[in-house]
């Protein structure tokens, strides 16, 4: 509602002024001013007024469009209405919009409006604000792009790591930047300059695309821009393969810690490791299971580690070395397979009976429980509020929680078990892992259909996570692979 | 109790106080001054624009009034829009834009709604060219400006 209370008495000065002022003096003052502005000093103050009128009532640009017989057009809309449409137009009709001409190239492109912090939460970049406590004074929460941003560290790197294949070249500076609004106050004998009449936006003149070049995001419009293409990406953008190699035996989990733009994973030894992934150096190693580590699950600063001692380990990340404090210590009385944890920290529990228990962390008590109708043990879980997704055998199941209903399933496309699942709830795709070495991604709905497949491991995929542009494996092969999807720009 | 209102080029109309309350302009008018005969001035509004936003309003005159506040799921904005509207909106450009600036003036949120949903439904789709046609926007890029926008741009384009 912002828009239009304050606005009105200032859409009501500008509105009729077009009609009344701009139509013809804009044609005639060129052809009479030049000439008589010279001559006669007392002809300089009638003709600055209507050139004052003209850029101080809204901003109203490209005049020229006023020579014809419409006298209310798109362009001579109030600013504030302009930038109302642009909030209700897709995404490749602000690029078109842009190429008009200077002015709207300003206001959609370098303006950094609200219309693009609209688009980034129509297409899921953003994710949901917490809610407001009381009903009533929180309505106009936002997120800051400072926000948006430390939740998603990993960007600046992502476009880093595709910087070489940009190929954005500045644009040429402007040859009359300087000859605009102060020009018409006080006219200048060149003639040329009547048609400088466009508005100036005070950063019109450098691209902004620039910024993206050094990893860096300044504005909603670059976050959109690298949301979306590292989105597309993940459908049709090449991936390239890194190996980071430091275990000494299968590595079975994986996760990306996004928080510090880290990656842990955990082996058959029971050995838990911390990695940069920026770098892919190994930055610390704990040893605190007894047996073999089988899987891993994070929400906010939270690590949960699960192993076939039976027990499963809560830590906290921490920012400096050690990068993790073990917090608490709960025996589950059976192995454990799968972990998932929720953003309600309710954590889903797969055990080698083929058992799904989904456990509080906050009272660390027993909520629900769940179990597959086919014999095959569960090897890994998702969890979402209103969804679980649980791999068993060669099959993907997903289950409605609170209908208890089946409302996905995968079949007949693994040839052996899949071992492991990653769900990305926003761009709406399920990734699985498969002990025949390969990664498989998929569309997630009532009817999974296969999209993409990477391969690269010698051996079966036994963990995965997934981090901004990457996925991340670890297998029996003792090797951690980085597919990274490059995003092109 | 029926309201009079003044266009600016001095028609009067005589509408219904619950079809002139779709205002929040007016309705605020009517709240700080009470009810009386004397017409309320709409100086910004020309006759033929006040006669097809009273046409809006009388169509619309039993929908409940919208509170959105911009914290709704934007996700559930559409740009579709009904059918009557559609075809009460077949209008010049000049006539669009006026009813989009009576609408704001007036503070009308769903015409003003309709208004721009309709100016973005004639923009989409559209390449700049034909866009700068619409509209009589004058193209002032230098050609070698153009082509570095253009590539600039592709990334939104291609797809």
């Amino acid at each position: 509602m912002a828009h239009h209370s304050p606005c009105s008495p200032s859409s009501s000065s500008s509105s009729p002024s077009p009609s009344s002022s701009s139509s013809s003096p804009s044609s005639s003052p060129p052809s009479s001013s030049t000439s008589s502005a010279s001559t006669s000093p007392l002809a300089t103050p009638l003709d600055t007024t209507p050139a004052r009128k003209r850029t101080a009532a809204g901003l109203n640009s490209t005049s020229p469009a006023a020579s014809t017989s419409t006298t209310c057009t798109l362009s001579h809309l109030p600013l504030e209405l302009q930038l109302l449409i642009l909030s209700y137009v897709p995404y490749r009709s602000l690029a078109a919009l842009s190429r008009l001409n200077r002015y709207w190239r300003g206001l959609t492109f370098q303006h950094d409006g609200l219309f693009w912090y609209r688009l980034c939460q129509k297409h899921g970049f953003l994710a949901p604000l917490p809610l407001p406590l009381s009903n009533d004074s929180a309505q106009h929460v936002r997120w800051t792009l400072d926000d948006a941003l430390r939740h998603r560290p990993g960007l600046s790197r992502a476009l880093l790591q595709s910087r070489g294949r940009l190929t954005a070249t500045p644009l040429p500076p402007r040859r009359d930047v300087s000859t605009t609004t102060t020009t018409t106050t006080t006219p200048t004998p060149t003639s040329t300059s009547t048609p400088t009449q466009k508005q100036d936006y005070p950063s019109a003149s450098n691209p902004t695309s620039s910024s993206l070049l050094d990893g860096r995001i300044d504005c909603w419009k670059d976050y959109f821009k690298a949301m979306l293409l590292l989105e597309r990406e993940w459908i049709t953008g090449k991936p390239t393969l890194k190996e980071l190699h430091g275990h000494g035996e299968a590595v079975i989990c994986v996760k990306a810690l996004p928080l510090h733009d880290r990656i842990v994973s955990g082996d058959r030894l029971g050995y838990l490791k911390v990695w940069c992934a920026v770098t892919g150096a190994c930055l610390k190693t704990f040893k605190h299971h007894m047996m073999g580590i089988s899987s891993l699950a994070i929400q906010g600063d939270l690590v949960v580690s699960g192993s076939w001692d039976s027990t499963v380990i809560a830590w906290k990340q921490i920012k400096e070395a050690p990068y993790l404090k073990a917090l608490k210590i709960i025996d589950l009385g059976e192995q454990i397979v799968s972990l998932d944890l929720d953003d309600n920290l309710d954590l889903a529990v797969g055990a080698i009976s083929g058992i799904i228990k989904i456990i509080s962390l906050k009272t660390y008590s027993l909520i629900d429980t769940f179990r597959s109708s086919t014999l095959p043990l569960c090897w890994s879980v998702s969890l979402s509020r209103t969804k679980v997704e649980a791999t068993i055998g060669c099959n993907y199941h997903a289950w409605d929680r609170t209908s208890k209903q089946q409302v996905g399933f995968i079949g007949k496309v693994h040839s052996q078990n899949i071992s492991c699942l990653c769900v990305d709830k926003v761009k709406r795709l399920v990734f699985t892992g498969c002990l025949d070495g390969k990664v498989r991604m998929f569309s997630r709905g009532s009817k999974p259909m296969l999209l993409r497949q990477f391969g690269g491991h010698r051996a079966g995929v036994r963990g995965m996570t997934l981090l901004d542009n990457m996925i991340i494996t670890g297998s029996s092969d003792k090797v951690l692979s980085l597919f990274r999807i490059e995003v092109v720009y | 109790m029926p309201v009079v209102l003044t266009s600016s080029d001095s028609e009067t109309f005589t509408v219904d106080k619950e079809v002139a309350e779709r205002s929040i302009l007016i309705k605020n008018m009517i709240e700080d001054v009470g009810e009386s005969d004397s017409p309320i001035p709409l100086p910004n509004v020309s006759s033929a624009v006040l006669k097809k936003v009273i046409e809006f309003c009388d169509h619309h005159r039993n929908d409940p009034i919208q509170v959105q506040d911009e914290t709704d799921d934007p996700r559930k904005r559409s740009n579709d829009i009904e059918e009557w509207d559609m075809k009460f909106m077949q209008v010049d450009q000049e006539m669009l834009f006026e009813i989009i600036l009576a609408a704001n003036y007036l503070d009308i949120k769903t015409l003003l709604d309709v208004g721009c949903t309709t100016v973005a439904n004639l923009i989409k789709g559209k390449t700049p060219e034909e866009i700068r046609k619409l509209f009589n926007i004058v193209n002032d890029f230098t050609p070698e400006e153009e082509a570095q926008i253009k590539k600039e741009n592709e990334w939104a384009e291609d797809r």
